[in-house]
Formats: C-alpha cells, structure tokens, sequence
C-alpha cells in the first residue's frame, strides 16, 4: 500500500479509510505480534502498548505501508509495534509525544522533498526530554557539519535509532559499532587496535569505544590544536588509574615522565593559550598512534624501539638512529633505568643548596663581623 | 673659602674601562633576559610561571626571545675571550694570566681567604686586598664556568637533530637536566651572592655605582684594596689612572639601572626558591 502526503490510502486495501475501520486489524497484527514473541523469545514478556501506540499501529504496522516523496525517494511508514514495545520507550511514550505534529487522522499535510529532510523534521523531537543532550549536540562537531556542510551529519535517531530506541552501552561494543556505521575506516583501523581488539573479541569493558575519548554528544573536532592537546589528560584517564592499570601490568607513571619531558612541558604551555600552532610538541597519540594503536611490546608498535626513530622522523627530519635514545621510555629515572639523569639529578639536589647555603653563610658572618665591629 | 678647592674634593682613579662597562652591560642584559624566559620553563607548573610566559606572548615566544638573548651572551663571551687573547698575545701582557691584575687564584687568594673568615671570627686583622678580591675572582670563574656549562648544554637541544649525528641520544637527558639546574643555580648566584657581594655590603649599600661610572674615589680604593693601592704608587701606575668624578648624569644612569635590574633579579629569586620548595 502506498500512501501521498495527505495520509489517504491509495493502495488496493486502503480504500475504506477511517479509524474505526482500521482498528479491529491493528488488534489483530498486534495480537499476532504478541503471540510471535512469546513464542519465539519465552523469557521476553511483550510490554502491553497504551490504546494510543495501538490507535497508530493500525495502520503503521503494515509493512507496505509507504509515503512517497517528491525526490522519488520512498518512505517506509511500517512500525513494528513489538519492536517499540521493547525499546527504551516502549513502556513511556505515545507516538504523538515525538510525532507531535499529528494529532488528526487524516494526518495534515507534510511536503518532504527527500528521506533526509523527513528525518530532519523530527530532529527537535528529543529536546522535550532529553534537553540536555540536545543541547550538547549543538557543540559538536556534526552539528557544526550538518549546519554547515552537509545535512548527512547524524542526527539523534541516526545513533539511537527511532522506535527501537535501546540503551546505548549495551553490549559496550554496540557504541564503537554505531560509529562504524559512518566512520567504517577508522572503526576497521581501531579493531585491530589492542583497544579495539580487547573489546570485540573478548568483550573487554576496560577498554576505551568511540564516545569515551570523542564523548557522544558534545563531540569535539578531533583534528583541531585544543582537541591534541587534550590528548593526555583523555589517556590519562585510565592510564594513571592503578586498580585498572595493575591489572594489565601497565605502568601509571606515563603522565607524570611525560609532563616532566620537554614534549611534556611544551605541552602544558600550549594548553594555557589561545593560538596554538596546529603542529607544536608530540602528545602520547603522535608516538603511539591513534586508532591503530598496539600494545608496547607488540614488534609492529610504533614506539618499539626498532620503529622509534621513524616516529621521531615524524617531527625531527633528520633524526638519527641514536636520536630515539634520548627519550626515557616513560621511566623514571632511577640507579638501574638510566643510572647517569638519576645520579645527575640527585648530585645537583645537593650541590645547588650547598654552593647557595655556603655562600649565604660567608655573608652572613660577614653583616655579623661588620655589626659586632659597630 | 666657599668652594672647595681642587686638593680637597677627593681624586677618582679609573677601575673599570668601558670596554668592560658595556661588556658588562651586555652581559647583564642577556642574563637577566635569559633568566626572565628560562625559569618559567623551569618551573613550567607553577602559576607565576605560566602567566610570566603568557605576558612574553607564549611558549613560542620566550623560546624565541631565549634564543635571541642566548646569542647575546655567546657573543658577550666571545668577545672577552678574543679580548683576553688580544691582550696576553698581541700586546704580550702575560699578566693577565698570572699576577696581581690576573683573574686567575694566586696563592694570596687563599690566603686572605683565611684571613677573611679568621677576621668574620674576629681572631685577626681584615686582609689586604688586591685588584680583584677572592670572592670577586669566584663570582667571574662561576659565571665563566656557567655560561660554558649552560651555553654548551643550550646548543646542544637547540641544534639536537645536528648533534645527535655524532653524540648518544641519552646525552640530551643530561644536557636538558644540566641545563636547568646549571642555570638555577647561575640565577640564585647572581641575584643573591653577587648583587650582596657587590652592592648590599657595608660601606657600599644600596648600590655600588662602580660597574656603571668606572671610577672609584682616592678614599674608597685605599681603604677596599690597599694592597692594589700600594702597588699602583709603587709601580707609579696610579698617575695615569686618574680620572674626573663621576658625573651627576652617568651616576642616576647608573641607579636607575642598577635598581631595576636588583629589583628584578630579586623577584625572580623569591619566584624560583618558592617554587624550588614547592617542588
């Protein structure tokens, strides 16, 4: 069945058009539906739906149901009322409580030039409760592309879905999933990441998905100079955590020997102005790598000590082979990790206060002996 | 007699010449400079740190007036190694290596340094002192020491890739390490040690203008070096050194800058020590 704009049915079955008409088969489709999952899923107990979400199925949950659009486009208008019924709002919501603009049957009339601006309508329909969100989707970086650039930029319901609505963490995994639908190259490059690796094939929660680095509404333009310099804090979050970091025998210590080190130090000045030069010290992304990014020990890792010096060629042209060794590796200077900063640092702890005190103490004596000459 | 007549206004005799007046200046410009835009890198995580850097115009900035002022400074000590050359070479004054013009410790040196310390306890007479007293020969062996030590260290990081050609990647956790606290303690040396030394003593405070005018009076040179003194009259060397008081101008040129540069050097060793403990 195929509908126009105007909500009139104009299919072969459609020609009796009405509420009431339609509502005996609603109950049946439903009933069907009902009836299909209890059977097939037994421990998935179907929500009853509010007479109003049934009202719509009426008609909606015929799976011809379509609206045509001036681009030629064609417009599924199914429902699956089970589908909803299990969704996060299954139990909450009507459908004019999003499709606030019908409240007539026959629905008043929509002039949608394409699939696109169809979805595009119902964009403002989550800010009635989820205002927050809404709001931190206006900072981000699809919002700045969908109202600049190109309204391909998701939307809500791109992530989240329309009718089936679910919690968006569950699995984990689902998120990094979701993003790969658009951003499939760089999801293909995290999979084969120790992050991405850990949590696709073993389920591992620890491990950072899209949205724990970019976030999920607010989501920042990853390839401005603010966004780099963020980079360490972002790491940091879990690599200085020591519950979560001893449990992988991984060092905490990373921020720390990092922020001391002169890309470290750079950084931190960097943070605190307002033009930064877009390339200015290397944050941990620059060495270890982004999405691709391996365990340490792994021989394919960018900062094995076999590959550094390539990552160093990256801002040092002319980098030699004896160039990476200036880099501590993350550790902390100690009598066995390089023995020579260690003993440096510790005679310089005692010899800036010994020359200074010493020389303070001839000039005291020196103001006392010209006093007690008074 | 109203006026006082020329034997009674007390004769000046030239102690410092301009060449190394303005060497001095140089010297003072690019340490100070050099200072101002190093220890906010040393102590990058403290408050006054990163606002100091932030008023220079940011990190690309003091990088930039660091290098410039360190340039300075290698042609500050570039200059007085040719000169000291030119002098014991070209005009043949060996003495400049040894002797009682030489900044080099001669064995009185130690000497009045005992007595010095014997005279603090009061368990002898105030020594005699030369041209360049011990304390004074210190202060120009540490800033030598200093600028070879923190120059060196300086150009190797800024030229790393260069040098990296021919030394061990490890040497630039030592040179970044030397560096910094090489120069840490060249400030702490300067702005406490030598402006007390020089200025804040006794008889001299607040300001020795001596750096700025050159002269020092009959008086101040008989009494401060008596033993510099007697060698100019026995050596009949005095005579040429005479000179005309220093004028009013050149003397409150001398103040303004020489407190400006005390002042200065004094918050930056109240900044840098707080910031030192806090560590």
């Amino acid at each position: 069945m195929t509908m126009d704009a105007k909500g009139r049915g104009t299919g072969a079955t459609g020609k009796g058009t009405g509420a009431m008409n339609r509502a005996p088969t609603g109950w049946l489709v439903v009933g069907a539906a009902v009836l299909f999952v209890l059977l097939k899923v037994a421990s998935l107990e179907a929500r009853a739906l509010p007479p109003e979400v049934e009202f719509c199925l009426g008609c909606h949950s015929d799976r011809t149901l379509e609206l045509a659009l001036k681009s030629g486009e064609r417009r599924s208008l199914f429902v699956d009322g089970n589908v909803f019924a299990r969704s996060i709002h299954g139990d909450k919501l009507r459908c004019t409580d999003c499709h606030s603009d019908i409240e007539t049957y026959p629905h008043p009339e929509r002039a949608f030039k394409n699939l696109r601006e169809f979805t595009l309508a119902y964009y403002e329909s989550c800010k009635g409760c989820h205002f927050d969100n809404y709001t931190k989707t206006l900072d981000s970086v699809h919002y700045t592309v969908l109202s600049r650039e190109s309204l391909k930029a998701p939307l809500c319901v791109d992530c989240h879905g329309a009718h089936d609505v679910a919690s968006p963490g569950v699995p984990k995994s689902r998120i990094s999933r979701t993003c790969a639908r658009c951003h499939r190259e760089v999801y293909q490059r995290y999979a084969q990441s120790v992050h991405g690796k850990a949590l696709l094939q073993e389920e591992n929660v620890d491990v950072p998905v899209c949205t724990d680095c970019h976030r999920s509404h607010d989501i920042e333009d990853p390839r401005t100079a603010s966004f780099r310099l963020k980079t360490p804090e972002l790491c940091a979050r879990c690599h200085t955590d020591e519950k979560l970091m001893r449990k992988y025998s991984l060092s905490t210590n990373v921020l720390q020997t990092y922020l001391k080190d002169f890309h470290g130090m750079t950084a931190s000045f960097y943070r605190r102005e307002q033009i930064t030069p877009a390339a200015f010290t290397a944050v941990c992304t620059d060495c270890h790598g982004v999405h691709e990014i391996l365990p340490v020990k792994d021989p394919r890792s960018a900062v094995m000590k076999a590959n550094l010096v390539k990552v160093c060629r990256k801002c040092h042209p002319d980098a030699t082979e004896g160039f990476p060794a200036a880099w501590l590796s993350h550790y902390e200077p100690s009598p066995e990790k390089a023995p020579l900063v260690y003993y440096m640092r510790l005679f310089y702890q005692f010899f800036i206060p010994f020359v200074v005190i010493g020389l303070v103490l001839q000039i005291l004596l020196h103001l006392w002996r010209v006093v007690v000459n008074r | 007699m109203e006026r006082k007549s020329p034997d009674q206004a007390p004769q000046y005799y030239l102690r410092i010449h301009l060449y190394h007046r303005l060497l001095h200046g140089l010297l003072m410009t690019s340490f100070l400079g050099l200072a101002a835009t190093g220890m906010p890198l040393r102590f990058n995580q403290a408050a006054w740190a990163i606002n100091l850097a932030h008023t220079i115009g940011g990190f690309g900035a003091i990088l930039f007036f660091h290098r410039t002022f360190a340039i300075l400074l290698t042609f500050c000590f570039l200059l007085h190694i040719g000169y000291v050359f030119h002098l014991a070479f070209v005009r043949g004054e060996i003495g400049v290596f040894w002797g009682p013009s030489s900044m080099v410790p001669q064995p009185k040196d130690f000497l009045d340094m005992f007595q010095h310390f014997r005279w603090f306890f009061g368990m002898g007479p105030k020594p005699r002192f030369g041209r360049f007293a011990y304390w004074e020969k210190f202060d120009y062996w540490a800033v030598f020491w200093g600028m070879a030590i923190i120059g060196t260290s300086g150009y190797v990081m800024w030229f790393s890739s260069l040098f990296a050609r021919f030394l061990p990647g490890w040497l630039f956790n030592i040179t970044l390490l030397i560096h910094a606290d090489e120069a840490l303690l060249a400030v702490w040396f300067i702005f406490a040690i030598h402006f007390f030394n020089s200025h804040l003593r006794s008889g001299r405070f607040p300001l020795d203008l001596v750096i700025f005018t050159g002269r020092v009076s009959e008086g101040e040179l008989q009494e401060e070096r008596p033993a510099e003194y007697e060698r100019l009259v026995k050596e009949g060397d005095l005579k040429a050194l005479q000179i005309d008081p220093p004028p009013l101008w050149l003397k409150n040129f001398g103040r303004i800058l020489g407190f400006t540069v005390i002042a200065t050097g004094f918050l930056l060793f109240g900044l840098t020590l707080l910031a030192f403990l806090s560590e």
